[in-house]
């Protein structure tokens, strides 16, 4: 009983069911194996998708969502550069007190925040009650981003098929994503014209059809992180590095 | 133990029963938005935030300052309310008659 529990409460947050780590694979194990396990994470998320499909006509101004999750993102990106300012502060004076050489500062195996938080929003959109607009034509999905990006958004053709869009935030940055499916796998490709891409600049750049390309991998997805024509795309998946660059 | 993530599921001669598809065939937004309104304050952010306005739920933990585990539980215990009171009120109108349902205890 127990086991149900904890399997039920570790994929309860977990809208698509997707593995991303040893706790959550056991989870999705039993619950494979468990029929009431396996009919209660179905009925939680259809009562959800009900739910949403009933307030769709009144949604909340985006102005105000937006402030919302600005200011509250502003205040928590505050408070953690001072702690981290702090704990940076405090290991560095250790360090020096220790007369401990380093060859060097390891960081740059490290991922930028953004990117987990990226590799998040694919794990959780992909469902098609996630998706805010539905087709794979583009001239039907970028009339339903006007006035919802501040940006004109250019759709770029891939070589994967086309499945829809939905608004996201990264930071206080409204993003437009997209999804689309290669070889059954979904594939997500965020684009948004105010990314500091600087961050994501990496020795690992390479070049794509005259682009500049930077591959990440995250929590076992690949991202590849490009600018073309002063908007910023990131495209995400399962897929390996060498299967998305076919698709640019 | 806690009860949380245990709660029984119904069933009709053995069979899942699509309890939320027939209450809300038959239940118009008003009372939806109604059941809502009265849930209490930090299960009805949630279930609004998530389920209604579809932000990840990182974005909802953040904005409400609570963990992960917190967020799911609230949750969870939000739609249970919601789910309550709908089908009480589909049971006042007739939708639903009275033992019409039964449970599975674990």
């Amino acid at each position: 009983m127990v086991k149900c529990r904890d399997s039920r409460k570790k994929l309860y947050l977990s809208k698509s069911a997707e593995v991303v780590s040893e706790n959550l694979a056991e989870a999705s194990r039993h619950v494979q194996e468990c029929r009431e396990c396996g009919e209660f994470i179905r009925g939680e998320r259809h009562f959800s998708s009900l739910l949403k499909g009933a307030f769709r006509k009144d949604e909340i101004p985006q102005e105000l969502k937006e402030r919302v999750l600005g200011e509250t993102k502003e205040e928590k990106i505050t408070r953690k550069r001072i702690f981290q300012g702090t704990v940076i502060a405090a290991s560095i004076l250790i360090l020096l007190t220790l007369s401990v050489t380093l060859g060097r500062f390891i960081f740059n195996g490290q991922n930028p925040a953004i990117v987990s938080d990226i590799v998040d929003d694919h794990i959780q959109f992909f469902q098609p009650s996630d998706m805010q607009v539905q087709s794979s034509i583009p001239e039907e999905i970028r009339p339903w981003f006007t006035g919802k990006v501040d940006f004109p958004l250019h759709i770029p053709h891939l070589a994967a098929k086309l499945k829809g869009g939905r608004l996201c935030f990264l930071g206080k940055k409204r993003v437009a994503l997209l999804f689309y499916e290669h070889q059954g796998s979904p594939v997500s490709l965020f684009v948004t014209r105010d990314l500091d891409i600087q961050r994501l600049k990496t020795e690992k750049k390479v070049m794509l059809k005259g682009k500049g390309v930077y591959p990440f991998e995250e929590r076992g997805y690949h991202l590849l992180v490009w600018e073309e024509e002063g908007l910023n795309y990131i495209l995400v998946s399962e897929l390996s590095i060498n299967e998305l660059q076919v698709l640019i | 133990m806690e009860s949380d993530f245990l709660e029984a599921i119904f069933y009709k001669n053995g069979q899942y029963i699509d309890l939320e598809e027939e209450v809300f065939s038959k239940i118009m937004d008003e009372e939806v938005k109604e059941a809502i309104d009265n849930l209490p304050l930090e299960f009805r952010m949630p279930v609004i935030l998530v389920d209604i306005e579809g932000l990840s739920y990182r974005d909802v933990k953040d904005v409400l300052q609570i963990s992960p585990g917190t967020l799911a539980s609230r949750l969870y215990r939000g739609r249970r309310l919601l789910r309550d009171s709908l089908c009480e009120y589909a049971r006042e109108k007739g939708f639903l008659r009275r033992g019409f349902l039964r449970s599975k205890k674990w």
